[in-house]
């Protein structure tokens, strides 16, 4: 059974006035008759041949906004496919025992091995964050949970390889390999241990399960309808919020010239922070981002590598999923554990490859 | 009567599926994917029918009524199939000049060094731009000054080129779109007569390399306005 007990609490939506709270009750606990889905199903259509017609979305800044919007769906979603297969996976064929050992592991053996499990996962980022909700629902230290959702997505053999031919293998490859390797790797534990040390409860938000996978902890259903139940509801959920991170993500694309950042090249701690807000807005996948990292030329290696330690960390997209899967003050300490270390770490990083 | 909630998550479910199948059946992947990742279309294709058909079939087994279709669920399962109906709207939409505006010239996978050409007359437009960075790379692809090219591109508009001539550019892409920057080389049509084209559009242009101030330009003795090629970005390689 889950142990972070998805159900909504009663408190949920306190800070409400009366009348806000009964509208978000209804919201979610009313029900869609047929009729009312036909006729949303009808409106959804008319809207999609109404734009075009009216020919909405030709223009270069539509086209630029939808192009890189549906791109960055289109690649995240079979991550996040990969992770909720492992998800449920987790959920449905691996036995309580299994997390009950781990979770009695003392934490000083679990945040190593959750570390150093990314290279065993190799998925970016998308696919980490319901492999780590599930974990941690299962019993494994809430610490260890993060440590694996944010170093596997920096661990994973394949970004470690992008990195290396980005900076031209001998050239400054190895040291940049080493520099996001390690520099991830130790912000992942910090992070870990200082947003981790709390129950599972704490930690996770509430999503209501679905009835298959209720249905699976308490073993009404056989396990194959338990594993598409965890998988589509995995994958529906996380999805959305995938489609939402995007689209913010593809604004600022669409809206923001890359050349306005390129002026703040030359103080260490600005440019550091310049690129990790580049980062943070361009929503990159790991596997791609040391090509684009390797680009700033104008700005040092440490800022560089702050770029690429922080973007599968935290992102917009990735923000939008942590809300969903945490809880809100997730994202806020996340960054302000991260950033100030990933900072350091980068000038550190500098001063030792000058 | 109300909806049972399963049938519309399989049914957003099957539209992703749907969705996928055609993109890796018509091939038009590279519209949003480098060669890179582009494994991720027929994984997400089959995986995606198989979740939609084994969620179908376990849904279907379950006697017992399933739990009912809120506005809330629904309306998270309209917003998943946004980017679906984004493509049925602008079904053919492209990178241009604007987003060549928006991004900062291509210089990102300038830094890392792809194969050379099998041979110089197939020289693209990064070979060309990292040549003028690198003897070693220009000497080992043959690109040189009086090489004669042929290119393929679009005319971005950008204002930082020779005088006198324009930049013709394709985008290239490492893992998504979302990557993707145009990588561009000056093209002098004085020879022509024609020294300007309205930006977005499409050229082949056959000339010879030339070297001014340190950067290559074709000198273009034949230019071919064109129409967008089926795959209009190339894919970063290394």
């Amino acid at each position: 059974m889950e142990r972070s007990g998805f159900a909504v609490p009663a408190a949920r939506g306190a800070g409400l006035p009366a009348a806000a709270r009964r509208a978000r009750g209804a919201w979610e606990t009313r029900t869609v008759s047929g009729a009312a889905l036909g006729r949303l199903l009808g409106v959804f259509v008319l809207l999609v041949l109404t734009a075009s017609e009216a020919g909405l979305g030709q223009g270069p800044a539509q086209q630029t906004f939808l192009l890189v919007f549906t791109s960055i769906v289109v690649e995240a979603l079979p991550f996040i496919l990969l992770g909720a297969l492992a998800s449920a996976a987790i959920a449905v064929f691996l036995p309580e025992r299994t997390f009950g050992s781990i979770a009695r592991m003392p934490l000083a053996l679990q945040l190593p091995s959750a570390a150093l499990g990314g290279i065993a996962f190799p998925v970016c980022e998308c696919g980490s964050v319901p492999v780590a909700r599930r974990l941690i629902s299962r019993g494994v230290h809430p610490a260890a949970g993060i440590t694996f959702m944010l170093a596997s997505p920096v661990m994973n053999p394949i970004v470690l390889l992008s990195t290396w031919v980005a900076y031209g293998g001998h050239e400054r490859g190895a040291e940049m390999v080493a520099g996001r390797a390690g520099l991830g790797l130790i912000t992942a534990v910090v992070a870990g241990l200082a947003i981790g040390r709390t129950r599972a409860d704490d930690l996770l938000r509430s999503r209501p399960s679905t009835h298959e996978e209720r249905a699976h902890d308490h073993g009404h259903a056989g396990r194959a309808t338990a594993f598409s139940g965890h998988l589509v509801g995995d994958f529906l959920f996380m999805g959305k919020f995938i489609v939402l991170g995007a689209a913010l993500s593809a604004f600022v694309q669409a809206a923001v010239p890359e050349s306005t950042i390129s002026a703040l090249g030359g103080d260490p701690v600005l440019s550091t922070l310049a690129l990790m807000a580049v980062a943070y807005l361009l929503s990159l996948c790991s596997e791609a981002d040391a090509f684009i990292a390797a680009s700033f030329t104008s700005f040092t290696l440490g800022s560089q590598l702050a770029f690429l330690v922080l973007g599968p960390i935290a992102d917009v997209k990735l923000s939008v999923l942590y809300g969903a899967t945490f809880r809100r003050w997730f994202v806020a300490r996340l960054l302000v554990v991260t950033v100030p270390l990933i900072i350091a770490g980068s000038l550190v990083f500098e001063a030792l490859i000058r | 009567m109300s909806v049972d909630a399963r049938i519309a998550r399989g049914g957003a479910l099957a539209a992703w599926a749907v969705f996928f199948v055609l993109l890796w059946s018509t091939g038009t992947t590279d519209r949003y994917l480098g060669s890179r990742t582009q494994w991720v279309v027929p994984f997400g294709a089959v995986v995606l029918t198989l979740a939609a058909t084994a969620y179908a079939y376990s849904s279907a087994r379950t006697r017992r009524r399933g739990q009912q279709l809120t506005y809330r669920e629904a309306v998270s399962l309209f917003a998943l199939l946004v980017p679906l109906a984004a493509v049925l709207v602008v079904p053919h939409a492209a990178l241009g000049s604007f987003a060549a505006s928006r991004k900062s010239g291509g210089s990102y996978f300038l830094q890392a060094r792809p194969p050379a050409p099998a041979k110089p007359s197939d020289v693209s437009f990064l070979d060309i731009r990292i040549a003028e960075g690198d003897d070693d790379f220009a000497l080992e692809a043959g690109i040189k000054k009086g090489l004669r090219v042929r290119l393929l591109g679009l005319v971005t508009g950008a204002k930082n080129v020779p005088a006198g001539t324009f930049e013709l550019a394709r985008f290239y892409v490492a893992c998504c779109v979302a990557d993707a920057q145009p990588v561009g080389v000056p093209i002098d049509g004085s020879a022509l007569g024609r020294r300007h084209f309205k930006p977005d559009t499409w050229l082949q242009v056959t000339g010879s390399l030339e070297r001014r101030r340190g950067r290559f330009v074709v000198a273009a003795d034949r230019i071919v306005p064109t129409r967008e090629p089926s795959q209009p970005y190339l894919s970063f390689r290394t």
